[in-house]
């Protein structure tokens, strides 16, 4: 049972600053019910009212107010927040948690290097110079599938991990398994004859890097579908880690990128497979509402953008032949599917059309798995109470396979079944489809 | 001055003749220096205060059905007579609500509640004869508690007159209200340690369409409780369900063996149900026999738990030891059921056989399965050698009594904790 | 102006409150103790934004560090206040007089489930839903269902004998406790009740259960279960306005059905409700009753007959029943979730709970929208009409200067019209601190002061959770008397 943040007591100047700062109207809807509070994780995890959505909005009431100041350990309670947005769902008033903990966190990112804790500008910069950059981003995977390939990291995981320092050891069992390559088409990935329509494809930052085969898989699941498949070469990182952390000025210039990039490719859907990046970019129209030039195209961009399973389950997409998966399979509901963007049903239809799946739920499918971006590095010891909590209520199922439909989730969950030894493996939704459809005779 | 003296003074302050015969009101075979029975309220006060004044022990009485019940008094110079309080203060029954004066009697109040269809779901023992005042202070369960609330849970407000005459209420005449602390509880079952009660108001039920009850004949205690889990199980509409030793069977008319009986309520669609679900119970257990049984059974069980010629002892256990329960105090001689749902199981016996042994091994018993045993009536010998309470916590009680009635005015003697 | 976020600093370096917090550190360890002045933002309000910071937090996980917590907030004389979840609506679990605020959610394990006994034994932290689904695995129930129920306690419930909207036909948690294990003021551990009903002697488990904290800490809680019924059957009946839906309640009720639930929703709840969780209310209707019957299938069947003929007749313009448990679930979650919807339609809202006798509803309830269209607010009324408990929720706007006084003004108006009306001040969230002025509406300064007596029979001294439900404890002069006030007044008692 952790206490929560328990740093010092830093002051930086009083309240929050600039036009990125929250909304009392947003605010004034929270009546402290407190229904809130069994949905957190982190209220979970240390039963502490500080570290549930109901003390984090008091808290930035009270800095709204001139209450209380915004001091590095005020805003450790708002940075144990894994932004899973659960408490939107539950909650009966509507505040829109996610946007005033995003607002928040901009505000404090406005102020400047030195009003703001040393942790913030440094992940700020990892996410402008190294996530946001897909020629870094892709130098770094590139050594991590040397690493993989070369075998160095299996033996450091076997025999070598036992002389290396316990630190070491913790910090390396992080580290993604990057093996196979990255993906890295663009342009025109399907063109089926007599296309139904023309969609783009998200191909992102971590994930066509990670997870090269879920890219695949959607795009051959489009391509039976019916729909001709793009991806713009001009396209980029989304910004929702940028959002989450408050870097709203990078996140800002992201969102130009891609909408520029998307209307050039002229499509009906821009899709997403990434469930964190797909609720960001729906949100692109709030994040440029003060850019005159790009506030009206991004609300129309928005408006386009959908996911894979949202997508697929609104098409008959039960009417391809479908073979069978054998499988055991529980879901875990990305929280920024479920949460953010309230699909629930979309993959479960889907899932539930395969034959032979056997579907296991979880007790709580929607409750966060610990990933939550740069989380499970940022906060890593609450990240792993989450994750523990999630591992045992999978082992619970007895599946085999868990479906999810976000990378940062696949990554955390994969960390968790190696770390613990549990032989469960994590598929995207679409991969299940794409191995139905393609075992149909 | 003397005591009688000044329970003498005491007559002078009520108008008219309102002493009694103090022979009448004799408890545990000591009669009272005087015995008064006032018509208001206001009467009431000035009694009660005077006698606080005068250092006197005053007894508030009723139908005087329960004056076994509680450690023996160590002295009593005034009985205070409560029947003389018998109207209806309000009783509007589109709100199910009725507030009543202590001194009427359950039977008259019923009586006035049946001619809008509704009533008071309590049967205390011995009979409707009891009075209200009397139903709260002892507040002591029935057959009915199987479905229904007890006393406790039905009462929404008490007036009550302390001893230095200052009138109290508390609760409301709503049917739910967390307004202040709930001191008709703390009156509820307390013998009048506390004040007199003078007024209620209670939470009230529509009557039941129609009721049947019926009994089914079991091989021994341990089928008998298989049957009434069985049935309990079911959810029917049941406002009684018991398990009768044979000796209680032959009481309540029945052939002497074990029996389970039972009263179900409803329409009747619903209680051709209950038999149906009865008989098949019956069938499969391969009861002897089962059926429907003459109305009375209860009331005379009823009766028998409410004669203060006879010890009655009432063993609380978890309903999953009603039938063991009743089967050992039946081997010990007592004419013992029990109540499945309410945990309780009474067990009579004649004074005169009575020993403190068999009352403290039965109390053993009930404690070692998280229960307890309280004696509801037995000679005063008995009652002052065995605590007739069971309850762990006594500082409370003591300090209760110290805030309520410092000079001991009310009723001493019938808790340990008095000064 | 003095930043009040530094003067908490420099209290959280008095040196009474340091040697207070390593005190209670060495009794109950560094991770179950909050001291530091920030940590402490989070127990300064419950429900209701009462607010006061407390000089510690401890959430222990035993009843010997709940005693061992409350010896040593003795020996430094400061207040001791239990916390269940922080739900309370009547600023209960608020520290007004600041000490040490024990937070029972850590003792949150379900002891024992006897299916056969029909008991359970829980410690007070348990959310009162998880112990309802426990039971539901044994077909049984615990009855009590606050609409809160996904997050507050059992403990809690207890501290304010919550009901819901099954209290109409199963009582309140006073019903329902069979015996509770409590650490006195004093430290003293002790039992009142038994696991079997009907205990012999003074019913002090009746005195505790609704005392709002004042008595005690409870730390184990034996409740009685009871058999899931055979059928349900749920209705909603739609109503052109208010006062006839009101006509209807009582109506139904002295017509010898008693349903087990009968819940009012106003044109305002459901217009807040039915965009937001589509539970099927009409939007064009005045008031729906929400009515549920159970029992065996066929008195359900009768029963559900003779409340859809009473709601025809009462002028009902259609009475629809639940066709499946799924569309029950629905018809309940609008119920469940309304209060909070109101947060979607109004800055701001303050919630009352009153009760009057059922029969004075359709007069009460013209008299509460009169009052409201008066004062210039609208009013939402979502609540338990069978009881007659009134729930208006006052919605505005605290940034309009002037309102949140208005508002209080309305409130207490509202108050005394239950009052008056043969009523009470609180159905089921409590006294607290937010209607402690209204007690003598209802009291006598004699049944004040024999209140007081429990309390001092207790032995709580002027300490533990003072100045809640009395208007005049001991240590809540009129110095501190005249704060609170001016507490009230200010964006405080809404929410």
């Amino acid at each position: 049972m952790t206490t929560g943040y328990s740093g010092p007591i830093t002051f930086r100047g009083p309240g929050f600053v600039g036009e990125d700062a929250p909304a009392l109207t947003d605010l004034q809807n929270c009546i402290h019910c407190g229904f809130c509070l069994p949905t957190c994780p982190t209220y979970i995890a240390t039963g502490q009212e500080l570290e549930s959505p109901r003390g984090r909005l008091h808290l930035i009431r009270g800095v709204l107010d001139g209450k209380v100041e915004p001091t590095d350990s005020l805003l450790g309670h708002l940075d144990l927040c894994l932004q899973c947005r659960a408490c939107e769902t539950a909650c009966p008033s509507g505040v829109p948690y996610g946007r005033i903990m995003e607002d928040a966190r901009a505000s404090i990112m406005d102020r400047g290097v030195t009003g703001r804790p040393f942790g913030w500008t440094l992940r700020s910069f990892v996410l402008r110079h190294i996530v946001a950059r897909p020629k870094v981003l892709a130098t770094i995977f590139g050594l991590g599938r040397i690493y993989t390939r070369s075998g160095l990291q299996s033996i450091i995981r076997g025999p070598l991990g036992r002389v290396l320092p316990e630190k070491l050891r913790t910090l390396e069992s992080y580290a993604p398994v990057v093996g196979k390559s990255a993906y890295r088409d663009r342009g025109t990935l399907a063109r089926p004859v007599d296309a139904k329509g023309r969609v783009a494809l998200l191909t992102g930052c971590v994930h066509g890097e990670l997870y090269p085969e879920v890219h695949h898989a959607t795009v051959r699941v489009l391509d039976r579908l019916g729909f001709e498949v793009v991806a713009p070469p001009e396209q980029g990182c989304c910004g929702a880690l940028h959002s989450h952390a408050g870097d709203a000025e990078a996140a800002r210039d992201l969102a130009r990128i891609n909408i520029e990039a998307f209307e050039h490719a002229q499509v009906d859907y821009v899709l997403v497979n990434a469930a964190g990046c797909g609720a960001a970019m729906k949100e692109y129209g709030r994040l440029l509402r003060h850019d005159p030039a790009f506030a009206k195209r991004a609300e129309h961009f928005a408006e386009r953008v959908q996911d894979i399973t949202e997508f697929v389950a609104a098409q008959p997409f039960a009417d391809v032949p479908l073979g069978p998966v054998s499988e055991d399979v529980t879901i875990q509901d990305a929280c920024h599917l479920a949460h953010a963007q309230k699909i629930r049903s979309a993959p479960r239809q889907i899932l539930n059309a395969i034959p032979g799946l056997r579907m296991h739920e979880l007790d709580t499918p929607d409750r966060c798995c610990g990933a939550a971006g740069l989380y499970s590095m940022v906060q890593a010891d609450m990240s792993r109470q989450v994750l523990a909590a999630k591992l045992e209520d999978v082992a619970h199922t007895g599946a085999s396979i868990i479906a999810t439909s976000n990378p940062g989730c696949s990554m955390q969950l994969e960390n968790g079944f190696r770390r613990s030894g549990m032989r469960v493996r994590v598929q995207h939704v679409v991969e299940l489809l794409d191995a139905s459809y393609r075992a149909a005779r | 001055m003397t005591t009688t003296t000044n329970a003498e003074a005491l007559r002078s302050l009520l108008p008219g003749d309102r002493t009694r015969n103090v022979a009448d009101y004799a408890i545990d075979g000591t009669a009272p220096a005087i015995a008064l029975r006032p018509q208001t309220r206001d009467e009431v006060v000035r009694v009660v205060a005077a006698a606080n004044s005068a250092g006197l022990v005053l007894v508030p009485l009723g139908a005087r059905t329960a004056t076994a019940l509680g450690r023996p008094l160590t002295r009593y110079d005034v009985a205070l007579d409560t029947t003389g309080l018998a109207r209806v203060v309000e009783y509007e029954p589109n709100d199910l609500t009725a507030t009543i004066e202590a001194g009427m009697t359950l039977a008259t109040f019923q009586e006035t509640l049946a001619a809008h269809g509704q009533y008071l779901p309590a049967d205390p023992p011995p009979s409707d004869n009891v009075t209200i005042g009397g139903l709260l202070a002892t507040a002591r369960p029935g057959a009915w508690r199987h479905h229904v609330p007890g006393q406790r849970d039905l009462v929404l407000g008490i007036t009550a007159i302390q001893p230095d005459g200052t009138v109290t209420h508390s609760g409301g005449r709503v049917v739910k209200n967390v307004s202040g602390y709930d001191m008709h509880r703390m009156h509820t079952g307390a013998l009048g340690a506390f004040g007199v009660i003078v007024e209620a108001t209670f939470k009230l039920q529509p009557l039941p369409v129609s009721t049947r009850t019926l009994a089914i004949e079991c091989e021994s205690f341990e089928s008998a409780a298989d049957v009434a889990y069985r049935l309990w199980d079911l959810a029917l509409p049941l406002r009684a369900l018991s398990i009768l030793a044979p000796g209680a069977a032959e009481v309540a008319g029945l052939p002497p063996r074990v029996q389970v009986l039972l009263e179900c309520m409803g329409g009747d669609a619903v209680l051709a149900r209950c038999e149906d679900a009865i008989r098949r119970e019956a069938a499969t257990s391969r009861a002897p026999h089962a059926g429907e049984v003459r109305p009375g059974s209860f009331v005379t069980l009823r009766a028998l738990a409410g004669t203060s010629a006879l010890t009655v002892l009432r063993l609380g256990v978890p309903s999953s030891q009603v039938a063991a329960a009743t089967q050992f105090a039946t081997e010990r001689g007592y004419v013992a059921w029990g109540h499945l749902a309410a945990g309780s199981v009474l067990a009579v016996m004649p004074e005169a056989n009575t020993i403190a042994e068999s009352v403290r091994a039965l109390r053993a018993y009930a404690r070692e399965r998280g229960g307890f045993l309280e004696i509801e009536s037995a000679p005063a010998t008995l009652r002052a050698e065995v605590d007739p309470f069971d309850t762990p916590e006594r500082t409370l009680v003591t300090s209760l009594k110290r805030q309520f009635d410092p000079s001991g005015t009310l009723n001493r003697g019938r808790w340990q904790e008095d000064v | 102006m003095r930043n009040p976020f530094r003067r908490s600093v420099e209290q959280a370096l008095d040196a009474s409150r340091t040697a207070l917090a390593s005190d209670l550190i060495a009794a109950l360890g560094e991770q179950n103790v909050l001291w530091r002045a920030e940590d402490l933002i989070g127990y300064e309000y419950d429900a209701t934004i009462d607010r006061r910071r407390p000089d510690a937090v401890v959430f222990p996980s035993t009843t010997e560090q709940v005693s061992a917590a409350i010896v040593i907030a003795n020996a430094f004389g400061v207040p001791i206040v239990p916390r269940g979840s922080g739900t309370g609506l009547a600023g209960g679990a608020v520290p007004i007089m600041g000490g040490v605020v024990v937070v029972l959610t850590r003792m949150n394990r379900i002891v024992e489930i006897d299916p056969r006994d029909r008991v359970a034994v829980i410690q007070p932290g348990v959310i009162n839903l998880r112990l309802q689904d426990e039971c539901a695995k044994y077909g049984l129930l615990y009855a009590p269902d606050p609409s809160s129920q996904r997050i507050c306690t059992i403990g809690g419930n207890i501290a304010t004998n919550s009901g819901g909207p099954h209290t109409l036909a199963h009582g309140s948690t006073v019903n329902h406790v069979l015996g509770i294990e409590v650490v006195l003021p004093d430290g003293r551990v002790t039992y009142l009740g038994s696991r079997v009903p009907d205990a012999p002697g003074i019913d002090l488990r009746g005195v505790f259960v609704g005392s709002e904290g004042t008595l005690g800490i409870v730390t184990s809680i034996t409740v009685r279960l009871q058999r899931q019924p055979e059928a349900v059957r749920t209705m909603l009946a739609i109503f052109e306005s208010i006062e006839i839906a009101s006509e209807a309640v009582s109506a139904i009720i002295s017509g010898g059905v008693i349903p087990v639930a009968l819940e009012m929703l106003d044109q305002e709840i459901i217009r807040a409700v039915e965009p937001r969780l589509h539970v099927g209310y009409p939007l064009d209707a005045g008031a729906v009753l929400l009515i549920e019957v159970e029992g065996l299938r066929e008195s359900v069947e009768a029963d559900a007959q003779y409340v859809v003929t009473a709601c025809r007749e009462m002028g009902a313009r259609e009475v629809r029943t639940a066709e499946s448990e799924a569309e029950r679930a629905r018809l309940w979650e609008g119920r469940k979730g309304g209060i909070g919807a109101i947060g979607a339609i109004s800055p701001n809202f303050y919630i009352l709970d009153g009760v009057v006798p059922r029969t004075q509803l359709p007069k009460v309830m013209a008299e509460v929208m009169r009052l409201s269209a008066e004062a210039g607010f609208r009013c939402a009324n979502i609540f338990h009409a069978g009881d007659g408990n009134l729930h208006p929720n006052i919605m505005f706007d605290e940034l309009v200067p002037g309102a949140t006084q208005k508002v209080l003004d309305l409130g207490g108006a509202i108050m005394r019209l239950c009052v008056d009306s043969g009523g009470s001040i609180t159905g089921e969230h409590g006294v607290g601190l937010e209607k402690r002025s209204y007690m003598e509406w209802i009291f006598s300064a004699a049944d004040l002061e024999a209140q007081q007596r429990i309390r001092d029979a207790w032995g709580t001294g002027e300490r533990f959770n003072p100045c809640k439900i009395l208007p005049t404890g001991h240590g809540c002069g009129a110095g501190h008397e005249a704060e609170i006030r001016q507490h009230l007044a200010t964006p405080g008692v809404y929410v």
